[in-house]
């Protein structure tokens, strides 16, 4: 069986595993924390200790299976290059300032180094700009998860009013204008016509391609003891074991396709800028949340799934180049993995029940971090940027 | 499209980054002959901004 | 220090880059530019002569300028070097080489070019 693309070099159709586009349906429940029993996590550990070492089954962190492509949406040369293409171009924001590399930049881990993301002129975001690393290893997109593929997420932004604030009818018409884009389209889906899933289809195509697989993590679990310095490994014996990191951040991608409220603290922006505050509950308002107008913190995944347990609640994000990607969290909050660990260290937030406070030494966490950093960077993404049109 | 222009100032201390693992910096090397700029040639920063103004 | 990539689907940006470049001619780059960057700021032909004539400036040189595109090659240069740079966004500031992309705030610019004054000190 042939590979997904890694770089957009080659490509070829995926069948390890297909997992079909879901309908726009929103998930009714999230998954529950976990919680294992303090004896039970002593004795898994005990016993990985005894078998010399740490091994990727015990301890939930696994090689990363192929990028899984849905069946109506192969992976081609031509569609991978018009996605790309769209990317960059700012035609597809309202007043030509904004493309989806604006925030999404491949010089800043695909995110934009921001702690609340950059934001259509005028207006301010109100949440976090997240990688698109390995974003095709995600079930469900966004933050509070409201999009269940890359198709769906696609035109989000590009309708948002504090995003791209885009007319979908009129930029379909605005790329037609283009004879270089029909002719992509053409070649990319057999005819010249230009709508918005086809934009959606060959955006997810390009992000298909977005992977890290190559880190020294990578090769430590296919079985390189070297690939990790001694101070990485002990921080992998702790992600794994005393830090309890891989009950959420688990598998290859290191996501659990979960959300959890860690209850992290509330944005200063939310206070200094009543745009963010704008944009809050115009997001509230247009999600059905009857007290959009007094909101004053940021309610996650309860504003997709009305479901009390949700409150507060957002979805796992990979740990993938973790040090291309700060600021962390939700709303960017911390600026450093230090800021990240210490936080996770004594339990998280006030109120949740996702965490507990876990007792790291000081080396410890230096180890986690260790850990992240160099276990998790792999080579700088070799990103061709597109000739616009 | 309005924008933020900075200009090159005299300098501020500022305390050095925090050793430890750290992702490299890539950087670009610019061509700064006969662009209209600011401030002495031998700034110990210098800025170039790619604007359009509207 | 400013290099010009005026957009191409914009009316205006070109002649607003004349502009600035025509009152630098004159002595007065950095008054033009911001005035071409206020808001609200008329970039036609017709408001960039007042702008010029605000400044003081001689508008029927200015405007002579302006007309006959006399910086159309700087621009251009700045436009190809644009491109070999693969620069899809603007403004993209570069602070001692390192490449900051989109419209940043000031604490943001502030910060990386602190880092800078903190390295280039040792």
């Amino acid at each position: 069986m042939r590979s997904g693309s890694v770089r957009g070099r080659r490509c070829g159709v995926l069948s390890l595993r297909t997992s079909s586009v879901l309908p726009a349906v929103r998930a009714a429940e999230s998954s529950p924390p976990r919680h294992p029993s303090a004896g039970l996590r002593l004795i898994v550990l005990l016993l990985v200790l005894m078998i010399g070492g740490t091994t990727a089954s015990a301890a939930g962190l696994e090689a990363l299976p192929a990028v899984p492509v849905p069946a109506n949406n192969p992976q081609t040369p031509e569609k991978i290059e018009l996605g790309r293409t769209l990317f960059f171009d700012r035609r597809l924001s309202g007043d030509g300032t904004t493309s989806c590399a604006s925030c999404h930049n491949p010089e800043q881990g695909f995110g934009d180094g921001q702690a609340i993301s950059l934001s259509y002129p005028t207006t301010r975001n109100w949440r976090n700009a997240q990688t698109l690393f390995n974003v095709a290893y995600q079930q469900r997109l966004f933050h509070d998860g409201r999009a269940a593929s890359l198709e769906e997420q696609a035109l989000f932004p590009l309708m948002s009013a504090f995003e791209m604030n885009q007319n979908l009818d009129f930029v379909e018409e605005e790329l037609r204008s283009v004879p270089e884009y029909v002719a992509m389209f053409t070649g990319a889906f057999g005819s010249p016509d230009v709508t918005r899933e086809r934009i959606a289809m060959a955006l997810a195509a390009f992000e298909r391609t977005l992977v890290s697989r190559e880190a020294p993590l990578d090769r430590f679990l296919a079985g390189d003891e070297q690939a990790l310095s001694a101070a990485a490994r002990a921080g992998y014996a702790l992600f794994t074991g005393k830090g309890r990191c891989s009950s959420c951040h688990a598998g290859g991608n290191l996501a659990d396709d979960g959300f959890h409220a860690l209850n992290v603290p509330e944005s200063p922006e939310f206070e200094r800028d009543p745009r963010v505050a704008a944009t809050r509950r115009f997001v509230a308002k247009v999600s059905g949340f009857e007290e959009y107008r007094t909101l004053a913190e940021d309610p996650g995944r309860y504003l997709v799934t009305k479901d009390k347990r949700d409150w507060k609640a957002f979805r796992t994000p990979t740990l993938r180049e973790i040090a291309r990607t700060a600021p962390y969290m939700h709303n960017g909050i911390f600026a450093t993995l230090e800021e990240v660990i210490a936080f996770v260290d004594r339990g998280g937030g006030e109120g949740n029940t996702a965490l507990r406070p876990l007792g790291l030494t000081g080396g410890e966490r230096e180890a986690l971090r260790t850990f992240l950093v160099e276990g998790l960077t792999g080579p700088e993404p070799a990103v061709r940027f597109p000739k616009i049109p | 499209m309005k924008r933020l222009t900075w200009f090159v100032l005299l300098a501020a201390l500022a305390f050095p980054a925090m050793c430890g693992a750290q992702v490299a910096e890539k950087r670009f090397s610019i061509p700064t002959e006969n662009s209209p700029s600011l401030g002495p040639a031998d700034a110990r920063v210098t800025v170039v901004e790619f604007i359009d103004f509207q | 220090m400013i290099k010009n990539v005026p957009y191409k689907y914009r009316d205006y940006s070109h002649i607003a880059a004349e502009a600035s470049l025509a009152a630098g001619d004159q002595g007065k780059y950095w008054e033009m530019h911001d005035l071409l960057l206020a808001p609200g700021a008329r970039l036609d032909r017709e408001g960039l002569v007042q702008m010029a004539a605000k400044l003081g400036l001689d508008v029927k040189r200015f405007a002579a300028d302006l007309d006959g595109m006399k910086h159309k090659d700087l621009i251009e240069r700045d436009k190809a070097l644009a491109v070999s740079i693969d620069l899809y966004e603007t403004p993209t500031y570069f602070i001692n080489g390192r490449k900051v992309v989109g419209n940043r705030d000031f604490d943001y610019l502030k910060k990386v070019i602190d880092e800078e004054l903190a390295g280039a000190k040792r």
